[in-house]
């Protein structure tokens, strides 16, 4: 009993100190402090169970103010000690640091913040009493204030397994306000639930009569969806990896959402590491190297290639790393960061490993989570850019003084007038052509690339953009574009009529559309129209706008020479005016040819005419849907069986295929009605319809000719009127701006009084997004059998 | 008519978006109005065309 005693006041001298400076043990008095307690010993549980060996934690909070923690595991050794002489479990519970002396290798790796162990608890606690569960017998011991009152005694028999700590905090210590909050417990619970997926724990609150069960058996990638659950993940797999090496266990979850910040939880033998540390730091480094690595390998299409930067991976990434490590060490102000700096090379190599193990077995999640981090490199470098480009003003001046950009004088933005013409040739006529005092010239070419053998890309280099923003003057970018700065409140595009042209404006069109969409609101972007002809007849030279203009010319030209006779079976009568009906005419097959290349065979179009198609209601009848397949049928075409429309299962439709213009095939069905050309050639033909299946007989000087169903054959008629409309002409085509002199393009394009401007809305600029979209997609097949389909048509694209 | 009909689509990401008191339209958010900037001034709108050859042979047809 003596040595007992003397023995008592020997650990109690070790223990003093705790109670004379608690805060040195448990980091404070206040509430978190008071719950600290509990959580040292709720960590000697876990270690048991990390150990394998305990299976369920029960956490009981008490009436009177008392909280206890009872696990399944092994139970304390009660046994003596050989080198101390008392029970192991007196020397746990009362001796500073003992667990690891007692117990050395017991554990590979163990909880408790910073190993001050249960003893400390016991010191700062009003009373403790063990009861552990061991070889069939109840050994109990009690302690007041650290000092133990009695020896370690049996106290019954017992089935159980295991070992269940009481303590009450002292009010010495802690005051008497401070009692455990059940929602600070349940968090807490619920934290190591997540991270110790093979541990039920039972929380029980017997104050408010509460107890509810946390065994979360999908552990970390279980926590990692939790987090993510008001967010919308982009890839449905929580990646979940894990590995051990010289004694470091590494556990790490992780999964994307669509949102921009980011979640990192990292923790270390179950606590918390809120500041981080070299684990965090080893994952982040695997992160970016594995997603850089893979971006690398071939499996990635070129233009998907960027380099990442750690910022790159961490928007809308939500990630939980738990690292068990033997002798952790902690640094920072709140002690919550990692400082061993042999984990950061451990955790990197398992992280990547692992990430690239998955990435391989999971391509279909690895590319949606490229899409996200390359769309976050790209918005950091286009925002950098961005801003440098708005930043550096003397840059921007360096454009207008570099002569690229020739400025007019005038001061008023609303007078000031900004020609982008295509081409350094056309660029100097423009210049020498414009008036200086409203009109500024800013020269713009289009740079060509030869991609492969006979494979050409074009674009507009950087410095055209460039050079573009900096003349405007209105900045660029989410926060730097302003409307209200824009220097130029007409800006026309003057760009060639050929497919170049076409291109240039194109990309025009759409950087103006997605990056100031403000401009073309306020309606001040337009396209210039510089005629397609010059026709020059002995000394009169005229400038005509494009083929129709051209036709109308013509056949106005031929009038006084021709005669029209329509044929009937009472004899044929003059048509008074039959220029009206070759303009029609000339209409109808324009609108005919454009349907054409979308591969609308124009006999198919006709009949659909001649039965009066012009209303989606049409489409919604079968039978006349089937009867219109049927007449197509009779005409020779293949036709498909009528079916419900994929535009509207409420309408009907039918393929139509063609073998006229190589093998072809068309959709006769609602969508037809929305091709503007139809409805165009629809409300033509409706003025040409009194000459359904009629003979047309030409009369021209001594030379006759007639045309039998000339409506269905308009083709030979136009060609024969222009044939004989363009003797003694000489008609020019402008294939560039450039063959305009300077003064013809002031006459025709710029000057005010007799120019013709297009101004361009916002569903002009769209359509162009959209055909610009399809051109830059990804699949480069389809891309381009468009391309050569629509050649000719994009040519005139006519906006 | 059929063009308030449709729905808009962010060009970069494919997400349908609000145009009405969009800052960022034709965008669906911040980001992907920078990411189609950076494409611009880094020159990866590209589009392809026919060899200058091809190009004549269709305009001829």
């Amino acid at each position: 009993m003596e040595r007992y005693e003397a023995q008592s006041i020997k650990v109690l001298s070790g223990l003093e100190g705790v109670r004379v400076r608690p805060a040195m043990y448990i980091g404070s008095t206040d509430i978190y402090g008071f719950h600290h307690l509990l959580w040292e010993v709720l960590d000697n549980a876990v270690d048991e169970a990390i150990a394998g060996y305990a299976k369920e934690i029960r956490i009981v909070l008490r009436e009177d103010g008392s909280a206890c923690v009872e696990d399944d595991g092994r139970g304390i050794p009660v046994e003596i000690h050989p080198e101390e002489g008392i029970s192991a479990l007196e020397l746990v519970m009362t001796r500073l640091h003992a667990g690891a002396k007692f117990d050395h290798g017991a554990y590979k790796v163990s909880g408790g913040l910073h190993g001050v162990g249960v003893s400390v608890v016991n010191a700062l606690s009003e009373w403790l009493t063990v009861e552990v569960y061991r070889n069939g017998k109840i050994f109990n011991q009690s302690y007041q204030r650290g000092v133990p009152q009695g020896e370690v005694k049996i106290v019954g028999n017992t089935t159980k397994r295991g070992t269940k700590v009481c303590f009450k905090p002292d009010p010495e210590i802690f005051g008497r306000d401070l009692e455990f909050d059940l929602d600070i417990v349940n968090k807490r619970v619920k934290e190591l639930a997540y991270l110790n997926p093979q541990v039920r724990f039972l929380v029980e609150d017997q104050r408010i009569a509460y107890s509810e069960k946390f065994h979360f058996k999908g552990g970390l990638s279980e926590l990692v969806k939790t987090l993510n659950q008001k967010k919308e993940p982009i890839h449905s797999k929580v990646i979940f990896i894990s590995g051990e090496r010289d004694n470091i266990v590494v556990e790490v979850a992780l999964q994307y959402n669509t949102g921009y910040t980011e979640i990192v939880n990292s923790y270390v033998n179950n606590i918390n590491t809120k500041e981080g540390g070299t684990h965090v730091v080893g994952f982040r480094a695997a992160l970016t190297k594995a997603l850089n690595r893979y971006l690398e390998s071939e499996k990635i299409s070129k233009h998907l290639k960027i380099k990442l930067e750690g910022e790159d991976v961490r928007e809308g990434l939500t990630a939980v790393i738990s690292i068990k490590i033997p002798d952790p060490q902690f640094e920072g102000q709140t002690k919550m960061k990692l400082g061993n700096s042999e984990v950061k090379p451990i955790v990197e190599s398992i992280v990547y490993e692992g990430l690239l193990r998955f990435f391989e077995e999971n391509p279909g999640e690895t590319k949606k989570i490229l899409q996200k981090v390359i769309t976050t490199a790209k918005a950091r470098e286009a925002s950098r850019k961005a801003r440098e480009l708005v930043r550096k003003k003397s840059e921007a001046e360096e454009f207008l003084t570099a002569g690229k950009l020739a400025d007019c004088t005038e001061k008023d933005p609303e007078r000031r007038e900004l020609f982008i013409v295509e081409g350094d040739s056309a660029g100097g006529s423009a210049k020498q052509a414009r008036d200086r005092k409203f009109q500024a010239i800013l020269p713009l070419r289009g740079k060509i690339l030869n991609v492969e053998k006979a494979n050409f890309e074009k674009m507009l280099a950087s410095e055209e953009i460039k050079s573009l923003i900096a003349s405007i003057g209105a900045g660029i970018g989410p926060e730097g574009f302003n409307a209200d700065k824009c220097r130029y409140h007409k800006i026309i595009l003057m760009t060639d009529a050929d497919v170049d042209g076409a291109h240039i404006r194109t990309l025009l069109l759409t950087f103006f559309y997605r990056q100031m969409p403000q401009l073309i609101e306020r309606g001040w972007l337009y396209i210039a129209q510089p005629p397609l002809f010059r026709v020059v007849e002995g000394k009169k030279e005229v400038y005509i706008k494009d083929e129709l203009e051209l036709d109308k010319f013509i056949f106005k030209r031929i009038l006084s020479n021709i005669k029209a006779f329509l044929i009937t079976e009472k004899g044929s009568k003059e048509l008074e005016n039959p220029v009206k009906i070759f303009n029609a005419l000339a209409q109808l097959e324009k609108e005919l040819l454009s349907l054409l290349k979308k591969n609308y065979p124009i006999r198919a179009i006709l009949l659909l005419l001649q039965e009066n198609i012009y209303t989606l209601k049409e489409f919604e009848d079968e039978k006349r849907v089937e009867n219109l397949s049927r007449s197509a049928h009779d005409f020779n075409f293949k036709t498909s069986k009528v079916k419900s429309s994929s535009y509207n299962p409420k309408y009907f439709e039918f393929y139509l295929y063609s073998d006229e213009h190589g093998y072809s095939h068309c959709k006769i069905g609602p969508e037809l009605i929305l091709e503007r050309s139809y409805r165009e050639a629809h409300k033509i033909y409706e003025t040409l319809r009194e000459y359904e299946g009629k003979t047309l007989e030409l009369v021209l000087k001594e030379e006759k000719r007639v045309f039998h169903n000339f409506l269905t054959n308009l083709h030979d008629l136009l060609s024969f009127i222009r044939e004989e409309g363009r003797k003694g002409l000489y008609i020019q085509r402008y294939k560039g701006l450039g063959e305009m002199n300077a003064q013809q393009l002031w006459e025709t394009t710029m000057d005010p009084q007799r120019r013709i401007l297009k101004k361009v809305a916002i569903q002009d600029a769209e359509k162009s997004d959209e055909l610009f979209s399809i051109l830059m997609g990804e699949t480069v097949d389809p891309r381009k059998e468009f391309i050569y389909h629509h050649a000719l048509e994009y040519r005139e694209l006519d906006i | 008519m059929d063009c308030a009909l449709k729905k808009r689509k962010c060009p970069i990401c494919g997400r349908e978006f609000p145009w009405e008191n969009n800052p960022y339209r034709p965008f669906c958010s911040r980001e992907c109005k920078l990411v189609d900037l950076y494409n611009w001034l880094s020159e990866k709108y590209r589009m392809p065309t026919l060899d200058k050859r091809e190009e004549q042979k269709e305009i001829k047809e």
